[in-house]
C-alpha cells in the first residue's frame, strides 16, 4: 500500500469524528480520580498552589487540556495559584490559559477571578534544578522570585501575603512532555523534609514512566495524556453541574478511533507481510 | 487581527502538512519562519525574567525608590556589586570567538558542568531512595491474595530486569541465560506499554491540529 | 598555573558548593552562614548559565547572515528565518516595555502605600495627598484620608488601585504583533511540525511492526491492551480492558521501568562524579 493512502486514511479517521462532533464517554482513569480528590481537598483557607506549565506547542495537544482542567478546579475552589515554567516555549500558554479559564468561569458563575489575587504569572525561569532547589529553600519565596512577567514586584500583589516558604505551598502541579523535566521537581522541590502534594500531567509517551513515581508515593495523582484530561473534565462536570462540556471529549473520541486504526494497520501489515513471505 | 491570526495559523499548518507529499518551497518558508520566531523568544525571556530583574536590576540599583519626603525607601545594597563576578564569568562564553583567550569559554563551561554535577548528586538521592524503598514490597500480604501475587510479580520483574541490565557478561549457566531471557521478555511488556502510549501521544497532536483546521480555521474562513 | 588545572579547579569548586550544602545538616549550614547566602550564590550560578543566551544568536546571525550576503543557496529561506527572529525580538521587547510602564505605575502606588503606612505628621499627610492626586487611580480617594490614622490604615485603597493598574487591558499594535507571532506562528507551526509524527507512526505501524518472535508478540499484546484499555470504543465492547490496562501499567510495567530507572540513575551518578572530578576529557579540549 502506498504510504500516502495511509496518510489519507488517518486524516479521514480523525477528521470524520471531529467534523460530526462525535463525543463518547471517556475511559475511567483511576489515577486521574486520585488527582481529582487530591485537588478537591486542597485548602483555600491558607497557602497557595504552584503550577508549572513546562510544555510548548509540541505537546500542547495533551498538556494544554490537562493544565486547563487543573487550573479550573483550583480556581473554582478559590485556591490562589502561582504559574511559572522552566521552559521558554511555554510563554504563550502561561498567559492565555489562566485568562481563558477565568473568562470561562466568569461567564458560567458571574463571579470574578483577578490577576494578582487569584493567580499570578511568574513566567519562564531559567536554571532548571538549580532554580527549583533555591525556590524550595527560600525563606521568602515572593522576594526570591522578585517580579512577575509584567515586571511588577510580586510583593505588591495580595496573593503574596499567603506564601513565604515552601511549607505554604499546599499543592504543586506540573505538566510536561519533556524528558527529565518532571524528575527535576521530584528531586528538588522539597526542603526540610516537606514535599507539597504533587500532581503531574504527562503526555501519553511518558505514562509508563510516571507510574513508578505513583507507586513510590513521590506523586499523588496523575493525568495520563488527553484521556486523563477528558476523564478529569468529566469529573468536573459531575461536580459542577452548570459546567459546559469542553472539546476534550470530542478530541478523546477521535483519538480513540485513530488508535484503533493504527492497531488495525499493524495487523494488516503483518497479514500482508505473511502473505508476501508465502 | 484575531481572524488574521487564525487564518495565517491554518495556512501555516497546511504548509507543514504539505511535507507529507514532498519537500516544497511552501513548507520550507514556514519551517524557517517558525525556527526564526522560536529562536527570537529565548534571549528576550532570559533577560526579561532572570538577568534584568534578579541580577542587572539589583546591581545598577534600578529598583531604588524615593518617598515623597525625599527619604530613600530601599537603600542600595552594596553586596549586589558582587553580581559583577558571575556576569564577568558569563562573558567568558564569548571568548570562544577570540582564539587567543578561547580557553576561558572552557572555564565557564567547566563551572556549569561542576554545579550541574554537584546538584545531580543531591538529585540522585532525592529521587532514587524512595524508588528503592518503594521496591521492598511484602511478598505475602495477609488477607489479600491479589496484593501478594501483584507484589511478587513486581519484585520478580524488577530483579530480572535489573539482572538483564547489570549482568551483561556471557555465561554458560542455564540459570544465568534463563534469567536474562526472562528479564528481556518482561522488558518487552514494558516497551509494549510504551509503544501503545507513543501511538496515543502522536495521534493526540494530530487530533489537535485537525480539530483546529476543521473548527476555528474553517469558521474563520467561511 | 596550567590552564587545564585552572579549569579543573573551577569545575571542582563549583560542584563542591552544592555537595557541601547538601551533605551538611541544616544546623551547620545555618552556623557557617550558607543558608543566608544560598539565594545569592544560586542567582550567581543562574546568571552565569543564562549569559550563554547570546551564543546561539551570534551563530544564527553569522550562518544565515553570510548566506544572505553572499547569496548562497537557500539565501531566501535564511532571510525568512532572520526576519522571523528579528520580528519576534522586536515585539517581545516592545511587549516587555509596555508591561514595564504599567508595573512602574503599580510600583509608585506601592511606594505611596508604604509612605502612607508610616506617615506621622500632617505635613507629610498633605504631601501624600498631593502625590495621590497626581495618580489617576488614586485621585478620587485622596480626600478620604482626613486623619493620620486614616492614612496609616489605608492599605486597601492602594492595593485596589495597584490591582486596577495591573489588570488594565491595554491594546496596542505591539501587543497585537506579539500575539500574532505567538498564536499565529509559534504555537500552530510548532504543533503542526510535531503532529507530522502522527502520520509517520501510522505508516511505520503498517510497514515496520512485524510480529515474528515471542518478544515482538509480547510487545504487541501489551500495546493492544494499553490502547484498548483507554479507548471509548473498545470499552463499549468489553469493560474488562480498563482494569487489565491499569494492572499492566501498575505492576509489570512499573517494575520493569523501575529497573531501567535505577540503572539509569546509577549511571547518571557515576557520570556526575566523572564531570565533577573532570575525568570526562571532552569538555576540556584535551587532545587525545
Amino acid at each position: 500500500m502506498n504510504t500516502r493512502w495511509i496518510y489519507i486514511l488517518i486524516l479521514l479517521t480523525i477528521g470524520i469524528p471531529i467534523g460530526f462532533k462525535l463525543a463518547l464517554p471517556p475511559a475511567r482513569m483511576p489515577v486521574a480520580e486520585k488527582l481529582f480528590s487530591v485537588v478537591d481537598n486542597v485548602s483555600n483557607e491558607k497557602g497557595v498552589a504552584f503550577v508549572a506549565f513546562d510544555y510548548g506547542p509540541g505537546t500542547s495537544a495533551e498538556n494544554l487540556p490537562q493544565s486547563q482542567v487543573i487550573l479550573e478546579h483550583l480556581f473554582r475552589k478559590r485556591v490562589p495559584v502561582f504559574i511559572f515554567s522552566l521552559t521558554p516555549i511555554s510563554e504563550p500558554f502561561l498567559r492565555s490559559v489562566p485568562e481563558d479559564v477565568a473568562k470561562q468561569l466568569e461567564k458560567e458563575t458571574g463571579e470574578s477571578w483577578q490577576y494578582g489575587k487569584d493567580w499570578v504569572n511568574v513566567g519562564y525561569r531559567p536554571g532548571g534544578g538549580l532554580f527549583i532547589q533555591t525556590l524550595a529553600k527560600s525563606p521568602n519565596i515572593p522576594e526570591f522570585l522578585g517580579k512577575d512577567v509584567k515586571g511588577a514586584p510580586l510583593s505588591s500583589y495580595p496573593i503574596s501575603t499567603r506564601v513565604s516558604t515552601i511549607k505554604d505551598i499546599s499543592f504543586l502541579g506540573e505538566f510536561t512532555g519533556l524528558v527529565g523535566m518532571f524528575q527535576t521537581y521530584v528531586q528538588y522541590f522539597q526542603a526540610d523534609g516537606y514535599v507539597p502534594i504533587f500532581g503531574h500531567g504527562c503526555t501519553s509517551i511518558t505514562i509508563p514512566e510516571a507510574y513508578i513515581y505513583l507507586d513510590s508515593g513521590q506523586l499523588n495523582g496523575l493525568l495520563e495524556g488527553l484521556a486523563g484530561a477528558a476523564w478529569y473534565s468529566d469529573l468536573l462536570r459531575d461536580k459542577y453541574k452548570d459546567r459546559e462540556p469542553d472539546r476534550a471529549l470530542v478530541s478523546n473520541t477521535a483519538l480513540g478511533v485513530a488508535q484503533l486504526v493504527v492497531l488495525g494497520l499493524v495487523v494488516l501489515g503483518n497479514i500482508v507481510g505473511w502473505k508476501q513471505r508465502r | 487581527m484575531e481572524t488574521a491570526t487564525v487564518v495565517f495559523a491554518g495556512i501555516g499548518t497546511l504548509a507543514i502538512f504539505s511535507f507529507l507529499i514532498k519537500e516544497n518551497p511552501f513548507y520550507r518558508f514556514f519551517e524557517h519562519l517558525f525556527i526564526g520566531v522560536a529562536a527570537g523568544l529565548l534571549p528576550i525571556l532570559t533577560i526579561r525574567n532572570l538577568l534584568y530583574p534578579n541580577v542587572i536590576g539589583p546591581l545598577i540599583g534600578a529598583d531604588i525608590q524615593v518617598f515623597p519626603d525625599g527619604e530613600i525607601a530601599n537603600p542600595y545594597n552594596y553586596w549586589n556589586l558582587l553580581f559583577i563576578i558571575p556576569l564577568i564569568f558569563g562573558l567568558f562564553y564569548y571568548a570562544v570567538f577570540i582564539p587567543k583567550v578561547s580557553w576561558l569559554s572552557r572555564l565557564v563551561i567547566g563551572i556549569s558542568l561542576g554545579y550541574s554535577a554537584g546538584l545531580s548528586i543531591k538529585g540522585f538521592f532525592a529521587e532514587m531512595i524512595p524508588q528503592v524503598l518503594g521496591s521492598f514490597k511484602p511478598l505475602v500480604v495477609p488477607g489479600s491474595i491479589g496484593d501478594s501475587v501483584n507484589n511478587s510479580i513486581f519484585v520478580i520483574t524488577l530483579l530480572l530486569v535489573m539482572y538483564y541490565f547489570f549482568c551483561t557478561f556471557k555465561g554458560e549457566s542455564t540459570a544465568h541465560n534463563g534469567a536474562r531471557y526472562t528479564g528481556r521478555l518482561l522488558l518487552m511488556v514494558c516497551f509494549g506499554a510504551f509503544f501503545g502510549s507513543t501511538v496515543m501521544a502522536r495521534m493526540a497532536l494530530l487530533v489537535e491540529r485537525i480539530q483546529f483546521l476543521v473548527g476555528e480555521w474553517w469558521t474563520a474562513i467561511f | 598555573m596550567n590552564k587545564e588545572i585552572i579549569i579543573r579547579l573551577f569545575t571542582f569548586f563549583a560542584g563542591l558548593y552544592f555537595v557541601v550544602e547538601f551533605i551538611l545538616p541544616k544546623e551547620i549550614n545555618e552556623e557557617i552562614g550558607l543558608v543566608n547566602i544560598h539565594e545569592s550564590v544560586s542567582y550567581g550560578f543562574l546568571a552565569i548559565g543564562a549569559m550563554a543566551f547570546g551564543l546561539g544568536i551570534i551563530n544564527l546571525i553569522r550562518i544565515h547572515g553570510s548566506k544572505i550576503i553572499f547569496l548562497q543557496k537557500g539565501a531566501f529561506y535564511s532571510l525568512v528565518l532572520l526576519l522571523g527572529f528579528f520580528s519576534m525580538t522586536f515585539f517581545a521587547i516592545g511587549d516587555w516595555k509596555l508591561n514595564m510602564e504599567s508595573s512602574k505605575r503599580a510600583a509608585s502606588i506601592g511606594l505611596l502605600q508604604k509612605f502612607a503606612e508610616k506617615v506621622e505628621t500632617t505635613d507629610k499627610l498633605e504631601l501624600l495627598k498631593l502625590e495621590m492626586k497626581k495618580i489617576p487611580e488614586l485621585r478620587d480617594r485622596a480626600d478620604s484620608l482626613a486623619t493620620l490614622e486614616d492614612a496609616n490604615k489605608s492599605s486597601i485603597i492602594f492595593q485596589e488601585a495597584s490591582q486596577k493598574v495591573v489588570n488594565e487591558e491595554t491594546s496596542s499594535w505591539i501587543k497585537d504583533g506579539y500575539n500574532f507571532l505567538n498564536k499565529g506562528v509559534f504555537v500552530p507551526l510548532g504543533a503542526a511540525m510535531f503532529s507530522l509524527l502522527g502520520f509517520y507512526i501510522a505508516a511505520a505501524a503498517y510497514r515496520a511492526f512485524r510480529v515474528k518472535s515471542l518478544e515482538a508478540s509480547l510487545m504487541m499484546i501489551a500495546a493492544v491492551l494499553v490502547v484498548c484499555g483507554q479507548t471509548s470504543f473498545t470499552l463499549m465492547i468489553w469493560e474488562g480492558f480498563s482494569p487489565i490496562r491499569n494492572w499492566l501499567l501498575q505492576v509489570p510495567n512499573s517494575a520493569a521501568f523501575r529497573g531501567i530507572a535505577i540503572g539509569a540513575g546509577v549511571a547518571g551518578l557515576v557520570l556526575a562524579f566523572r564531570m565533577w572530578f573532570s575525568i570526562e576529557s571532552g569538555s576540556f579540549g584535551r587532545k587525545k
